[in-house]
């Protein structure tokens, strides 16, 4: 279904205590991030575009930060500081996911 | 690498009449979007630029 114009950024659920769900939800949002980035690069003045662009990334930057809270680290390098011991081995390989 | 000159028709082979090649492209209204969910699925957020060569069962 299409969304109507309204400010509506999906079903945003506060907890997500599956690893499967909130990385997937990570996705969405960075999904539309960077689909939004493109759009903006060639309307820079498109204030709608803007208002969804800063709402999806602000819900995006709660995410990664619920992620690396209950999980760790998101990248294996430059996104968080690492608990001893090094936190980056302990998480599932992409292909485990 | 074929230098330019090689793929260019000469002077001589061109018809006298022709033109330059012009590209024009509409501008991307903003309208609506797709909710997250479908937008991940269908490769973009924007309904105006979905466009599969067949329209999956799936999504």
């Amino acid at each position: 279904m299409i969304e109507d114009n309204k400010e509506n950024y999906g079903e945003v659920n506060s907890e997500h205590t599956n690893y499967e769900d909130l990385l997937l939800e990570i996705q969405k949002f960075e999904f539309a991030t960077v689909d939004l980035n493109l759009f903006l690069d060639t309307h820079p003045d498109n204030q709608r575009a803007l208002n969804d662009y800063n709402m999806y990334t602000v819900e995006l930057s709660k995410l990664k930060k619920e992620y690396r809270l209950k999980f760790g680290p998101l990248a294996n390098f430059g996104s968080a500081p690492s608990m001893s011991p090094w936190q980056w081995v302990e998480t599932p390989w992409p292909w485990e996911v | 690498m074929r230098h330019m000159d090689d793929v260019m028709m000469n002077e001589q082979q061109v018809p006298k009449d022709s033109k330059l090649p012009k590209v024009t492209i509409m501008d991307q209204p903003y309208t609506d979007k797709f909710s997250l969910d479908e937008a991940l699925k269908k490769g973009t957020l924007f309904p105006n630029l979905y466009d599969p060569y067949m329209v999956s069962k799936h999504y």
